[in-house]
């Protein structure tokens, strides 16, 4: 186990800024997940760990080790800061064998040749490749050459483990199954794991922590549960949960000695804002935080439901609130026809509101 | 089997060939390419076999075409053998190894550091480096001597000897040791451009993975990077050593004077003496060490299943960071660009303004060569070049020839790609993909003289191609093809069939798609495969002296007349001309193509 | 082996098996066929040549054809074109300049296909050009009768020679300013000029090897010029046939240097200003490099047994060609007007004016060392040594028969 710590990393490609500023310390045995959509700099965050990239300025640290440091001159190079890494192409090298690609990567430990070969084969085993060490990277489909990366790891067993989006190119099946098997990795091994992606799903199914990047900034840096349900920005908010969350704009308004946020159609109880009446917010609820009925309910409000769709254990559900459109999600394979009048509720605490200038959030904790 | 169903099964297979546009193409070009390709080494093989006039002086009671051993016996057992053959063999082999292990290490090492690394000024380097093997190998041979020229030859001093006053030994002067040099500074150009190519499709994550398992820099190099460029480096270096067995101008210049003779040597000197039997003989000899490299090549890249890039994300091309060495290294190889560009070409710049040879003196410069009208007093009266109607019309026909050829080239090899890449798998295509290559191997001297005999005559609709400009494009058509149908296979290797598919749904004929759709997609590949052909035709002599006459003369014919003549300061201006005019040709071609969009040239 | 492997292996033995079987037979050419009987009629050559030639007629058709194809072993030809178009308006010349291998070549293979193309041919290469094409009839001599007089028998049959040059040796004046450096051409062989003779490369020069082939012609003279010379008997080497090939063993043991190019040759032996100065087996015309280049070669003109090695350039008309009378009339023009004679006087340079009306076709050709087969022709300035130069002339059926044993011999002793 090892603590990993950036501090004041920068990198630029010409002109464009990639990253900027960015502290981060990564607890000794964490999953730390690095979420954002393209171009956010989680990659080339992760490689400057690796020591594939050369920040700007900065320092990180590896355990106890300042493996790089602008300012004092210090670049230890990627062969010798002792990370595993497992590339989105997977990197297998396309002239050996499975076999070979494995056993390969140890070569540089010192170890003995009987050794070698017996690690190789007991990781290919762990991932039930032991029938294929023979084929090459060519003849493998894209799961199983999946698979030979990890074994790489297994292999390895590294006291840091970086992985650069390794499920992204694979089917949607196939990349539920694999994400256990990482996850289990991370844990045989009692490595440090960082890990890039941009699917929020599996950030939030394998983190100890997600740290949320856009636009080479740091958005929120916090637990699944934290980022979920308390997104510090608009765009965090935006990106995490599936489907989208609801955003509402409106204006506070006081009702009868109650706070509202009063939308285009549609009024949300804002207590949990800190803002003063009269000022212009956006409410963000999750669609499973709106409740729904078929039959009148004191409070709630009437909506039109535009389209049903069952996905089988939850129906998600478009209604329309004079001009605003939510989006619903309910358990259960709903039936239920278009057109017809709904009541919906929504639940106060569960409300997170936003400047919409300054895109944080202005919620009551 | 009853009529009727064989009638129909014809006609189902007319009708299915109708459908596939790329199964009669190919059938086509099989045919014509075995004819033209074929026929020559048919013929090479029978009069090999048969006696000859030029052998009545040992059988004067023989009957030209009967059937005789007698070449064989005499190339490969009998006194004169080690003479005629076993010696030049030797010679023309470790030419041939040294030329290549060199100029394949040099362009290699330029490739890599030109693909791979921040060296400075990529542009300008990488434009200059190919200048010397645009010119004719035989240029820096020339200079050589011009520099190092000894008093075994007598005659004005060289350059070293009247600078520095010391004789340069023989063995400095001529023969192997020069040969060697003068040929791996050129070839180690054509060496660079395939491995550039290739180097430039190496996958970085692959070399940075094997950083992070811990691997240092030279066990990468070593594990990773070369066993990927294998195929690049095994064609490169087999192409490169059929290409020097078959050179024949500058172990010529070099060699005789000590009396080094290689295989090509003693061809041309057999097809001089028209003594048939014992240059095909040669050539056949020539050929099938060809083609049993360029199988063994293919045995041990094809053993290995895995080449095949690995599509996907992630493909990364990142730079090496040279740190300290960046300078010196930039310096380093400017330097040696700038040695083999412009050393022979101020030479020959010098040569074209000199009026008395040997006298190195600035009052003997002249541009009566150049823009003189013609003094009958000197060089026979022949007017300076640039005012030369003679040499402006060999210009014009050297481009017309070259343009021509590329173009009919370019088109050929993209339709052979096409065939090829569409029917991958079958015996068509393989048959064909080899029939393609096939000119490689032959000398070209001796495809120029098959040619002769083949199309002295009408072939059927065809009328006799001889003394035509129509034979002199086809030549060069056919001698090229090699590389313009790799080319043009790799380009259309990159063409997703769904793209052609797309379009045949929509209702677009095969015209349409060829024009609309697969040449604008294939044309950085076309490209590259029509400017190297251009090049190549422009700088051709052996292929096409024989098939030359007035009405067509072309510049490199220009300039082996004012040799034979001995007029240096015509022969040196006309090849600078020539020389100037390639490099222009192939900046305005790149220009052009950059500015229209095409990515910038590949290289097969 | 598969079976798809077995048909293809069968397919191509076919293949090949009827490839070498539709081998041509040999068609002894000795037999005039019928259209080329036809044509020696119409154009009145050969056996139909005419006891008294109309030459006026004869110009009269020349004009009405037009043209006249010339395929030439030399490039100088090519000057003819303006000149020959001022004194016959009317008939263009064209000039395939091919070099003497080519022309030769290109000549067989196009009558073998059934082309007619050439009108005149003229080059070197004696052996090929009498026993290759005059002799199986691809060329028919032709003397116009107005020359026959000024040009002695051994220059016009069995073909016409247009020009005769030479090989000589040339030394370096400055060098050896006080007597030439050898009396006989056996100390050539000799440790004194090991390394320090040149020859041009028998191999790809044909004049060059007709040079040395003339000289294994006479082998018993130049064993009897050794025995002048050291005054015993020559000894043969292992394998030698005689004191000629001896001779040509004896110069490449020691170690005569091979220039591809003449003119690097002479430049070799006659650049003023050497300690060393090659000799040099050249052409004689390079003579009049002296002037134009500044070198100060020499010829050895007194040399035992002798001190040129002539070889002719033959000039013939073409069978079945095209342009008949032009061919005649071209022929006529290269052998020089006739109003030239001994008195005539030439001055340079003679492509320009009255020089060049007089010397016609032989204007290119006037230079030392190349000299008209007409006995009525005065030397060129310069060449006059050719007279007091004694020499041999090669031969024709000795190249054919002999030549390709030379060739061998030369490239197993130059090899060594």
């Amino acid at each position: 186990m090892a603590q990993i710590g950036l501090s004041g990393i920068r990198k630029a490609y010409g002109r464009e800024v990639v990253v900027h500023d960015l502290d981060l310390t990564i607890r000794p045995g964490e999953f730390l997940t690095i979420l954002g959509p393209s171009g956010c700099g989680k990659t080339t965050t992760l490689r400057a760990i690796a020591g594939l990239e050369e920040p700007d300025d900065g320092d990180i640290h590896l355990g106890e080790k300042l493996v790089f440091s602008r300012r004092r001159g210090v670049i230890v190079p990627p062969e010798k800061r002792g990370v595993g890494l497992i590339f989105q192409s997977y990197a297998l090298w396309p002239h050996m064998t499975v076999q070979r690609n494995v056993s390969l990567a140890l070569e540089e430990k010192g170890l003995g040749r009987a050794e070698i070969e017996a690690r190789a084969t007991q990781a290919l085993e762990t991932v039930q490749m032991t029938a294929l060490g023979a084929r090459y990277p060519s003849e493998l489909s894209g799961g199983q050459q999946q698979r030979v990366a990890v074994a790489r790891m297994i292999a390895l067993r590294p006291q840091i483990l970086l992985m650069d989006e390794p499920l992204s190119n694979l089917d949607a099946k196939l990349r539920l199954d694999m994400r256990a098997e990482l996850l289990q990795l991370h844990r045989d091994l009692g490595s440090t794991t960082v890990y890039v992606t941009h699917d929020q799903a599996e950030a939030l199914t394998l983190s100890d922590r997600i740290v949320v990047m856009d636009r080479g900034r740091v958005m929120q840096e916090a637990s699944p549960y934290e980022v979920y349900h308390h997104p510090r920005s608009l765009q965090v908010a935006e990106f995490i949960g599936e489907p989208r969350i609801n955003l509402v704009p409106g204006t506070l308004a006081r009702e009868a000695g109650t706070l509202y946020l009063v939308g285009d159609g549609v009024r949300l109880p804002a207590e949990r804002a800190r803002a003063a009446k009269g000022e212009r917010l956006v409410a963000a609820v999750r669609p499973e935080n709106i409740e729904l009925s078929t039959v009148p309910v004191a409070g709630w409000q009437e909506v039109r439901l535009d389209n049903v769709q069952p996905t089988g254990a939850t129906t998600i559900l478009q209604v329309c609130a004079g001009a605003t459109r939510l989006r619903l999600v309910r358990p259960g394979f709903l039936r239920i026809e278009a057109g017809i009048p709904l009541w919906i509720g929504f639940d106060a605490d569960s409300i997170e509101f936003f400047d919409p200038d300054t895109q944080g959030n202005v919620s009551a904790p | 089997m009853t009529s009727p169903g064989a009638a129909r099964r014809l006609r189902y297979h007319t009708v299915r060939l109708r459908n596939r546009p790329d199964l009669v193409i190919g059938y086509v070009c099989l045919v014509a390419l075995g004819f033209l390709v074929l026929g020559p080494l048919v013929e090479i093989v029978r009069d090999a076999l048969t006696l000859q006039p030029y052998d009545l002086a040992y059988h004067p009671d023989g009957v030209v075409g009967s059937f005789s051993l007698f070449h064989l016996e005499r190339v490969f057992a009998s006194p004169l053998s080690p003479a005629l053959f076993f010696r030049p063999l030797l010679n023309s082999l470790a030419v041939g190894f040294w030329v290549t292990a060199i100029g394949v290490s040099i362009g290699s090492l330029l490739a890599w550091l030109l693909v791979r690394t921040d060296i400075r000024c990529k542009g300008l380097l990488g434009a200059l480096i190919v200048i010397p093997y645009m010119m004719p190998s035989w240029v820096m041979a020339l200079a050589w001597i011009s520099l190092f020229k000894n008093d075994r030859i007598g005659g004005t001093q060289g350059f070293v000897a009247s600078f520095l006053g010391v004789q340069p030994p023989d063995w400095v002067s001529y023969g192997f040791f020069p040969i060697v040099v003068t040929l791996a500074l050129h070839y180690f150009a054509y060496a660079y451009l395939l491995m550039s190519g290739a180097l430039a499709t190496v996958d970085s994550e692959l070399e940075e993975a094997g950083a992070v398992c811990g691997m240092g820099r030279w066990k990468r190099l070593w594990r990773i990077t070369l066993p990927l460029l294998m195929p690049a480096l095994g064609s490169a270096i087999v192409l490169t050593f059929i290409r020097i067995l078959g050179t024949f101008g500058t172990p010529a210049l070099l060699g005789l004077p000590v009396r080094f003779f290689t295989f090509a040597t003693q061809i041309y000197a057999s097809i001089n003496a028209r003594n048939n039997g014992d240059a095909f003989v040669l050539a056949l000899v020539l050929i099938v060490i060809a083609i049993s490299f360029i199988w063994i090549n293919s045995r041990i890249i094809g053993i290995r299943k895995s080449f095949v890039t690995l599509t996907g994300k992630g493909f990364r091309r990142r730079e090496i960071r040279l740190g300290l060495w960046r300078l010196p290294l930039t310096a380093a190889v400017g330097l040696f660009v700038a040695s083999t560009v412009l050393v022979p070409l101020s030479i020959l710049l010098w040569e074209s303004l000199i009026l008395v040879a040997g006298d190195y003196s600035l009052d003997n410069l002249t541009t009566h060569f150049w823009i003189g009208q013609g003094n009958v007093r000197l060089a026979y009266g022949e007017a300076g070049v640039l005012l030369n109607n003679g040499i402006l019309t060999a210009l014009w026909n050297s481009l017309k020839l070259a343009t021509l050829a590329a173009l009919f080239n370019g088109v050929l090899g993209l339709l052979v790609g096409y065939a090829v890449v569409r029917g991958r798998g079958t015996r068509l295509s393989r048959g064909l993909e080899g029939i393609a290559f096939a000119p490689y191997i032959f000398p070209s001297i001796a495809l120029g003289a098959i040619y002769i005999g083949m199309f002295s005559a009408p072939i059927g609709p065809i009328p006799a191609l001889y003394g035509t400009f129509a034979i002199l494009v086809l030549i060069t058509v056919v001698k090229n093809l090699p590389f313009t149908s790799r080319t043009g296979i790799a380009a259309m290797l990159q063409i997703d069939t769904s793209m052609e598919e797309s379009a045949r749904v929509l209702g677009i004929g095969w015209f349409r798609r060829m024009a609309r759709i697969i040449m604008p997609l294939s044309m950085s590949g076309l490209v590259s495969g029509m400017l190297l052909t251009f090049i190549t035709a422009m700088r051709e002599l052996s292929l096409i002296v024989l098939l030359l006459s007035p009405a067509n003369m072309v510049l490199t014919g220009v300039i082996f007349y004012y040799q034979e003549q001995s007029m240096p300061q015509h022969s040196s201006a006309v090849t600078l001309l020539l020389v100037l005019i390639i490099i222009l040709v192939n900046v305005l071609v790149r220009l052009v193509s950059r500015g229209a969009g095409v990515s910038g040239l590949k290289n097969s | 082996m598969t079976r798809s492997a077995r048909y293809w292996r069968a397919t191509a033995g076919a293949l090949a098996l009827a490839w070498l079987a539709a081998l041509p037979v040999a068609a002894t050419a000795q037999e005039v066929s019928p259209e080329t009987e036809a044509w020696l009629k119409a154009a009145e050559l050969g056996a139909h040549a005419p006891a008294t030639e109309g030459w006026d007629a004869i110009v009269a058709k020349a004009q009405e054809e037009g043209e006249v194809v010339v395929y030439s072993s030399s490039g100088r030809m090519a000057m003819l074109v303006d000149a020959f178009a001022r004194t016959y308006p009317g008939i263009v010349l064209t000039v395939f300049d091919l070099g003497s291998v080519k022309t030769v070549e290109k000549t067989i293979r196009e009558q073998q296909a059934g082309i007619f193309n050439a009108d005149v041919v003229s080059t070197g290469n004696s052996g090929a050009v009498i026993h290759e094409m005059l002799n199986q009839g691809l060329i028919f001599n032709y003397v116009p009768e107005a020359y026959k007089s000024r040009i002695p028998e051994e220059n016009r049959e069995p073909l016409l020679i247009r020009i005769n040059e030479a090989i000589v040796i040339y030394y370096n004046k400055e060098a050896y300013p006080d007597a030439p450096p050898a009396t006989n051409i056996w100390e050539l062989t000799e440790p004194e000029f090991n390394g320090r003779v040149g020859i041009i490369d028998p191999m790809s020069s044909g004049s060059s090897f007709m040079g040395l082939a003339t000289i294994v012609q006479h082998a018993d003279e130049m064993a009897a010029a050794y025995k002048r010379h050291t005054g015993h008997d020559i000894e043969l080497g292992e394998g030698v046939p005689d004191a000629g090939y001896e001779f040509v063993a004896r110069l490449l043991q020691n170690d005569v240097v091979i220039f591809k190019s003449g003119s690097s040759l002479v430049e070799a032996s006659g650049q003023p200003g050497q300690e060393k100065p090659l000799l040099a087996f050249a052409y004689m015309t390079y003579i009049s490099k002296n002037e134009s280049d500044g070198f100060v070669n020499a010829y050895l003109a007194d040399l035992d047994p002798v001190a040129k090695w002539v070889y002719p350039t033959f000039t013939a008309i073409a069978n079945r060609a095209p342009h008949p009378n032009a061919a005649k009339v071209f022929t006529a023009y290269l052998l020089g007007s006739l109003e030239l004679n001994e008195s005539s006087v030439l001055e340079k340079p003679f492509t320009e004016g009255r020089s060049m009306e007089l010397l016609q076709g032989l204007a290119p050709y006037y230079d030392p060392g190349s000299v008209s087969p007409r006995n009525d022709v005065p030397l060129p300035p310069g060449g006059e040594a050719w007279g007091e130069m004694k020499g041999w002339t090669v031969s024709a059926d000795f190249m054919q028969s002999e030549g390709p044993r030379l060739r061998d011999f030369w490239l197993l002793h130059a090899s060594q």
